[in-house]
């Protein structure tokens, strides 16, 4: 079973302010979706941010001064935390709401490659199309929405990949066996960036980098997600069975605009974890795993090696052959997906290495890298112009009519792997083969018996005992079909769980 | 990879109930799209190659006001 998703936060500006407030604006963005008043129905309780993976639970996280000083400014407020918050849960079993002042959507559960793709381009959909609704209303395009991870001023925003797991995987075999690898899959799912930068820092012009996460890596393992952020995070939220789960939540990635760099980043990770799991992966000892991280993506020459314990060193590109090695003996022929990845990973590797242009369209920060070349020769600008910041900015812009990505996808130089039927379709429905169809269907149909939702259950409004949907152990497909069929027939909602 | 690969237990959405939900999120407009595949060629698609239009693509970025990333501040998020 391969369960995965995606959280997107997106940048948001107002143009036509000099200071727009963020809290306000991002809210208002997430309710320009609705075409009613909100009401809130996300149910937070049992999300812990503080505990963690490694089996304890931290006092505090590095953020929460920051955030508590954000807590006293908001609670003068004319509006509640969770009023802010604005959380929906859509018809397709995804989450949209506002995260930290910045609109997050989080895909439904997936569990293909095609699926998730789908999805994640149904998020940028659903927020433009919200962007275009409070522009409508503010008479002026003046929200624009950025599908990035960084303002160029040390402030970063994330792009999470999860994946469902084992909780029988030892997590120190989950950690040495994936840190390797987490620390080179910049050289194909990095979004590509202009210039470098730290957490809260000033931004020096001029150099290109592979990634826009690894500046801002601090550590190699922890709990906080805000500040002193890791390479591999260990929060213990697994939204499943405890008991049987762990939820993989990866925040050092990039938010990828190519369709090829989301499936073949998600598709890889897959594939580790797979290979952890069969004790099949290849064991690399870095000697500082935060500074490899940054090596490696400030050189997009992908020349440089990194220090290993032993005292010898290696290039990235040598790491992720010996994965693809270790992945080809273990699953070529398993199935379809396995084999796609497999194949797509392959031929990017020897791309990068010898024939790099085959690459635009596919790999982000090739494909950023090539624009942003092209225009520095073609207006004589030097790398560290301004200008060339603006346009690493714009390539990541969800507007049709204003991002660079999205212009180069009108003029057929992207890769697609989706349908536009299958987009609007993921618009509309969750995955039919995982849980969140179930969730999907639930609110569409019965919003008004609902009381509230989270990633595993549902409960219901209830005058006399409560009740429960609870879809934590719920990830067979056919038990899903089932379950989905005898929801679409029921006449309430409340039918269907007590008989469950 | 793989439009064969997608199941389509449920009914087709025109034959799905109008609820609730659906009133409340807004229909999404159209609009103008990048041409993906044709519907009847779902899959991958190989990009065409060579450089930058200069009528669409270079247009487009020479519109990119300079200036835009010196005044875009976001908020530390996760």
């Amino acid at each position: 079973m391969r369960l995965f998703g995606i959280e997107t936060e997106y940048g948001i500006i107002r143009e036509d302010q000099e200071q727009s407030d963020p809290v306000v604006e991002s809210m208002e963005l997430v309710r320009a979706y609705l075409s009613d008043k909100f009401e809130q129905t996300w149910d937070y309780q049992g999300e812990d941010p503080h505990k963690d993976q490694r089996g304890f639970r931290v006092k505090g996280l590095q953020q929460d001064v920051e955030e508590e000083q954000f807590a006293t400014l908001d609670a003068n407020r004319p509006f509640s935390f969770y009023e802010m918050k604005s959380d929906l849960v859509l018809s397709n079993g995804a989450r949209f709401y506002n995260d930290h002042t910045h609109p997050e959507y989080s895909t439904p559960e997936c569990s293909t490659l095609h699926e998730l793709i789908a999805h994640d381009r149904a998020g940028e959909r659903i927020i433009q199309h919200a962007a275009n609704t409070r522009n409508a209303t503010l008479g002026s395009p003046a929200v624009q929405l950025y599908k990035n991870n960084t303002d160029f001023h040390g402030h970063s925003y994330g792009c999470h990949d999860n994946y469902l797991i084992s909780r029988t995987l030892p997590f120190d075999q989950l950690t040495d066996g994936l840190i390797p690898f987490l620390i080179t899959r910049q050289l194909f799912s990095g979004a590509g960036k202009l210039g470098i930068e730290a957490q809260d820092s000033s931004y020096q012009p001029g150099v290109f980098q592979l990634s826009q996460r690894a500046d801002f890596m601090e550590t190699e393992l922890s709990v906080d997600t805000m500040h002193n952020r890791p390479i591999l995070n260990t929060r213990d939220e697994p939204h499943a069975n405890r008991q049987k789960y762990r939820r993989l939540h990866l925040i050092v990635g990039d938010a990828n605009m190519c369709e090829f760099a989301t499936a073949l980043k998600v598709g890889t990770t897959q594939l580790v974890l797979d290979l952890i799991a069969k004790n099949a992966a290849p064991q690399f000892k870095l000697a500082d795993s935060v500074l490899a991280i940054k090596t490696i993506s400030r050189d997009p020459d992908l020349k440089a090696t990194i220090p290993l314990k032993s005292g010898k060193a290696i290039a990235g590109l040598e790491i992720q052959k010996a994965y693809l090695s270790a992945a080809n003996r273990a699953f070529a022929g398993v199935n379809e997906d396995s084999d796609w990845i497999l194949t797509n990973w392959e031929t990017t590797l020897a791309q990068l290495e010898h024939n790099r242009a085959e690459l635009i369209g596919r790999i982000d920060w090739v494909t950023k890298q090539w624009l942003l070349e092209s225009f520095a020769q073609e207006e004589r600008l030097e790398w560290t112009d301004p200008w060339l910041a603006s346009l690493d900015l714009e390539y990541h812009n969800v507007n049709t009519e204003r991002g660079l990505y999205l212009g180069l996808e009108q003029e057929g130089k992207a890769y697609r792997l989706c349908a536009e039927d299958e987009i609007r379709t993921a618009i509309q429905q969750g995955p039919t083969t995982t849980r969140a169809s179930i969730r999907g269907l639930c609110v569409k149909k019965f919003r008004h018996e609902i009381q509230s939702v989270q990633w595993e259950r549902i409960h219901l409004k209830s005058l006399t005992q409560p009740q429960q949907l609870d879809m934590s152990d719920l990830f067979d497909p056919a038990h899903i079909t089932r379950l989905w069929q005898k929801i679409d027939n029921a006449k309430h909602l409340a039918d269907v769980v007590s008989m469950s | 990879m793989y439009p064969e690969h997608t199941h389509h237990i449920m009914e087709p959405l025109g034959n799905q109930h109008p609820t609730s939900l659906e009133r409340r999120e807004r229909p999404l407009d159209p609009g103008p799209r990048p041409p993906g595949p044709k519907e009847d060629e779902a899959g991958p698609r190989q990009p065409e190659s060579g450089s930058p239009s200069r009528d669409n693509l270079l247009k487009r970025m020479r519109k990119v006001d300079p200036k835009q990333a010196e005044r875009y501040r976001q908020r530390t998020g996760e």
